[in-house]
């Protein structure tokens, strides 16, 4: 009860008209940072960080926050309307949003998807007010083991996404794996797979490769069909929407477990990627209409939105009680705390109450705006599908050069994303799968790091990957979801047989 | 098709045997200070490549039929391609040396006029805003500074 | 998108940013920036000299020191190398600076990049950072001597976690595997806030965090300070109750971390000296001290001279300790 009290001792301190009146900008300002591919919520916080040195603390975390959320709610934007994720972890809304987009269903998709992020945001956001020291300490308790099983958990997740061809869908995962390992080995501090060139030396950047394989890549698609100069019909009304929160309830099962799984895997830095990934996965391995998913339906926009809205808002707990960002964003605006005075850790509970509590109500108050204002916005965001294809296409290649440019400011990116956007045409032509290279190249980095670690910390021995208490029961898990489609489909056609019989 | 899938996998053959090359010349077998051998990764991924792409290539010859008859690219599919691509890959070359707005404006106007066919005022307006708005933006409000080429320090940015 | 743009609308506003442009372009007397200043991060977003560097841009902003805002850009890849190559390749830019850390020295030597510190234009030395040795707070170790026995004792079993591989924390790891006859096994993470909760969940048996790194998990108890590595105490509050090295295991062991900044080669003497004396006036700021103070950093302004000799010597001493540890050749 005590976290009630305190809770309502944050919401005190929330409710001013300038608190909220900040809160407001910053969704705001979010959302555009979120839309534009590149920009980053790190991005708009860095670039915000100096207007906050004239606000009290509690006001600046508050601003800083929304541009986060706004940033969350934004990237979903981008990826449903012409396939280019804005954010990491809008990628796995793609396979489902676009298609639903391309089908004259924009303003369902970004309904479903908006509504998706607020009810994760909730989900977490209890989690965070009640159970914060709890998350805190089992996070403690994920070393390099725990970080690798839950990358096997992703991948087997996963694993029911690859194409028709096997063969091809490996391959696709060797490259994904391959490209990441381009840069900095940080296990041995050796440079890899650079043959001395200062350009590849910053290794491939996930977002560039996106905007390649799936923006340039789809308009490539797109135009092969025919130069179609006329635009999307998009339908907008609020029957739509309204549409589209009667169907939401169905999916309760698949927003439950992305709800759980954004929460549990946000904590850990880079969280809300995987975390959306493995929802999707989950969601199709145990959805009836399993063959459906990647044509355009709405679970498949609704379970990744959701895990990445709970993982963003849990990705605040370890950087309130540890002092550890959960994400980049997280990690600049550890940065701001210390400038306003702050010093993150498991002492600001402590010693900063208002400050912590308030940023807590914050989360709430701030996700029920953020959904009002993306919600009203659906329409204009749909409405830009009517501009005409001649007029849009080049639009969307400049501000993907610009994206693409912006990640890491330099001028390589750009042409990587055109070369990207050649790889992910014929790719799409020959059957090779994009999704799980994708993913390989987000968590082969983390995955390839984590497990060597590990090895070094168990002298070699794998054993080490199945250490009680965590790290196994996700490994077995891992494993049963690897070989699930395998057995269910066994069961399928015993029972068929059994049925002859 | 079988053309473009043979291509295809004979461009990762060789991506897989960088890939291997360069993690023999880390090291593959052996324990190091710091665990496995920093090659070991890099060279079982470049193996999984050769292998893959090999896999594909025999079976293409194998089976004479590869996933489908029809071909890589239609007809006029090509030309409609190469009406994005071409633009497209001479504004980043452009961009080396006038700076991605101008090039940006030149690439927006030539192809709403050129392909799109649309009417000057909408070309103009198009192609000098969008540059314009993503200048301000970008480069003054978010302060990154994007690429100005030969340009930079002319006009004052 | 509105179809109609009244030209007339469009032609004024061009007139008006052109004018606008070459107003911000009058001729000053001493040399000042012209345009913005790229402020070149040689580490990923939210790390140490990160922090540092969107501390010093809008605190150059608030006092007014610049008529030009700086933009930090990072470039972490090759642990740093892409953002020195870049520096070193922008010759004669006035309008480009970058705050380093100790992998101006260890990413060359270890990564074999065609980089020396000497291909850039020192201009000053900030602050310094000093390594702690951290263990767990519910460990039995006291004191840094009883560590120490204990992994003497068993060569192979304690784990030190650190940031990076062949970087300072490995230097210093194997500067003690040395000195006390030692092996730990050494786990590189990522950075060093990983590094410090990699201790409290007990994944590392020790660390040699930096004290911004440790200070929140050591405020609340969850971990304990055994030495500094250094010869004299940390000169702030409760910091000071630290040993050294010394004091504590009667080996003298010394190693900083550097905060500097560096600019492009051929920069004329002019414009250096405008920067030297832009960081001397953000050394001054309160601001700065409190930062400094906050995150348990030396405040140690060095320019000119006694800058360069200070990074031959350290330069010398990296080596030294790297070639020892076996990390170079």
């Amino acid at each position: 009860m005590e976290s009630l009290n305190n809770l309502m001792m944050g919401f005190g301190v929330f409710f001013t008209p300038y608190n909220i009146f900040v809160a407001v900008i910053g969704i705001f300002l979010g959302t555009i940072v979120g839309v534009l591919p590149g920009l980053g919520g790190a991005n708009g916080v860095a670039i915000l960080i100096p207007v906050t040195f004239m606000m009290p603390p509690t006001s600046a975390i508050i601003l800083l926050a929304c541009i986060y959320w706004g940033a969350l709610f934004g990237g979903v934007i981008t990826s449903i309307l012409f396939n280019i994720p804005g954010e990491p972890w809008s990628v796995a809304t793609c396979f489902d949003g676009y298609p639903m987009a391309k089908k004259g269903k924009a303003p369902q998709a970004l309904t479903a998807a908006f509504s998706s992020h607020f009810i994760g945001a909730v989900f977490a956001t209890v989690a965070l007010t009640f159970l914060a020291p709890l998350i805190a300490e089992i996070a403690l308790r994920f070393g390099p083991p725990e970080t690798f099983s839950i990358m096997m958990l992703t991948f087997s997740a996963f694993v029911a996404l690859g194409g028709k061809s096997p063969i091809k869908t490996l391959i696709a995962i060797f490259l994904g794996f391959a490209m990441a390992a381009v840069g900095i080995d940080i296990v041995s501090g050796k440079l890899r797979l650079t043959f001395g060139t200062t350009e590849l030396m910053g290794g491939f950047h996930f977002i560039v490769a996106v905007i390649g394989l799936f923006g340039i890549g789809e308009i490539l698609i797109t135009v092969e069909e025919g130069l179609k100069m006329d635009s999307l019909p998009v339908k907008m009304s609020l029957r739509a929407m309204l549409e589209t929160w009667k169907e939401l309830p169905r999916y309760w099962k698949t927003l439950l477990r992305g709800a759980i799984i954004g929460c549990w895997m946000g904590f850990k830095p880079g969280g809300a990627t995987p975390a959306s990934f493995m929802s999707y996965g989950f969601a199709k391995q145990f959805s009836k209409d399993s063959e459906k998913f990647g044509t355009g339906i709405m679970e498949g926009v609704v379970a990744p939105e959701v895990a990445a809205h709970a993982a963003g808002v849990s990705a605040m707990v370890p950087m309130i009680t540890l002092g550890i960002p959960g994400s980049p964003t997280a990690a600049v605006m550890l940065g701001g705390l210390m400038i306003w005075g702050l010093q993150p850790g498991p002492m600001l509970f402590k010693e900063h109450p208002e400050f912590v509590w308030g940023l807590i109500a914050s989360i709430w108050a701030s996700n029920a705006i953020g959904v009002i204002i993306v919600l009203a916005f659906v329409p204009l965001f749909a409405a830009i599908l009517r501009v005409p294809f001649g007029i849009l296409m080049p639009s969307i290649v400049f501000i993907c050069a610009i994206g693409a440019y912006a990640v890491n400011t330099r001028m390589i990116d750009i042409w990587y994303m055109i070369i990207f956007g050649f790889v992910g045409y014929t790719f799409k032509k020959l059957d090779y799968p994009i999704a799980p290279m994708v993913l390989a190249l987000v968590l082969g980095d983390m995955a390839e790091t984590a497990m060597r670690q590990a090895l070094i910390m168990g002298q070699g021995s794998p054993l080490i990957f199945f250490r009680p208490p965590f790290a196994l029961p996700i490994m077995i898990l891992a494993f049963i979801i690897f070989f699930w489609p395998t057995v269910s489909r066994w069961k399928q056609k015993a029972v068929k047989k059994r049925c002859k019989i | 098709m079988r053309k473009a899938d043979v291509i295809t996998a004979l461009i990762i053959l060789i991506i897989g045997i960088f890939v291997v090359y360069d993690g023999v010349r880390l090291g593959v077998i052996g324990w190091g200070a710091s665990g496995p051998m920093s090659g070991l990764y890099p060279f079982l991924l470049g193996m999984g490549l050769i292998i893959g792409s090999l896999v594909v290539m025999g079976r293409v010859f194998i089976s004479r039929k590869s996933m489908s008859d029809k071909p890589f690219i239609q007809k006029g599919g090509l030309r409609h391609v190469l009406y994005v691509a071409v633009p497209a890959a001479l504004m980043v070359a452009l961009t080396e040396f006038i700076g991605l707005y101008v090039a940006a404006g030149l690439y927006l106007a030539l192809y709403m006029k050129w392909i799109g066919k649309h009417r000057w005022i909408t070309v103009l307006a198009v192609s000098i805003l969008l540059p314009l708005i993503s200048y301000f933006v970008f480069d003054k409000y978010f302060l990154i500074p994007l690429p100005k080429g030969r340009l930079s320090g002319l006009l004052g940015f | 998108m509105k179809k109609v743009f009244s030209g007339f609308k469009i032609t004024l506003g061009l007139v008006c940013s052109f004018v606008l442009l070459s107003l911000s372009t009058v001729v000053a007397i001493a040399w000042e920036p012209t345009k913005p200043v790229e402020f070149v991060v040689p580490a990923g977003t939210g790390g140490g000299a990160d922090i540092m560097a969107r501390f010093i841009s809008p605190l150059i902003e608030k006092h007014k020191l610049s008529p030009q805002p700086f933009i930090v850009v990072n470039k972490s890849g090759g642990a740093g190398a892409e953002g020195f190559l870049h520096v070193k390749g922008k010759k004669g830019d006035p309008h480009i600076i970058t705050l380093t850390l100790d992998n101006l020295f260890t990413t060359p030597l270890a990564t074999g990049v065609p980089f020396n510190w000497r291909d850039l234009t020192p201009v000053s030395r900030l602050a310094l950072d000093w390594f702690v040795l951290w263990v767990n707070a519910e460990s039995p170790y006291k004191t840094a001597k009883e560590y120490i026995e204990a992994v003497k004792a068993k060569p192979s079993v304690f784990k030190m976690g650190g940031t990076g591989a062949a970087q300072e924390d490995q230097i210093i790891t194997l500067q003690m595997e040395q000195a006390f006859g030692l092996k730990f096994i050494y786990v590189p993470y990522k950075g060093g806030g990983d590094v410090a909760v990699s201790l409290v969940g007990k994944h590392s048996d020790s660390t040699v965090n930096n004290p911004a790194e440790g200070v929140s998990h050591w405020k609340a108890g969850r971990l304990r300070a055994l030495a500094v590595v250094d010869r004299e105490r940390i000169n702030l509050p409760d910091w000071d109750k630290i040993p050294t090295m010394k004091e504590a295991t009667g080996f003298d062991m010394s190693y900083h971390m550097l905060r500097g900044i560096f600019m492009p080669p051929g920069v004329s003497k002019e414009v250096q000296e405008w920067y030297i004396e832009l960081f001397r006036k953000v050394t001054e700021t309160p601001e700065w001290k409190k930062y400094v103070s906050d995150s348990a950093l030396k405040s140690a302004f060095l320019t000119g001279s006694a800058y360069v000799k200070w990074l031959e010597e350290k330069e010398g001493l990296t080596k030294d300790l790297m070639k020892k540890g076996g990390l170079i050749k």
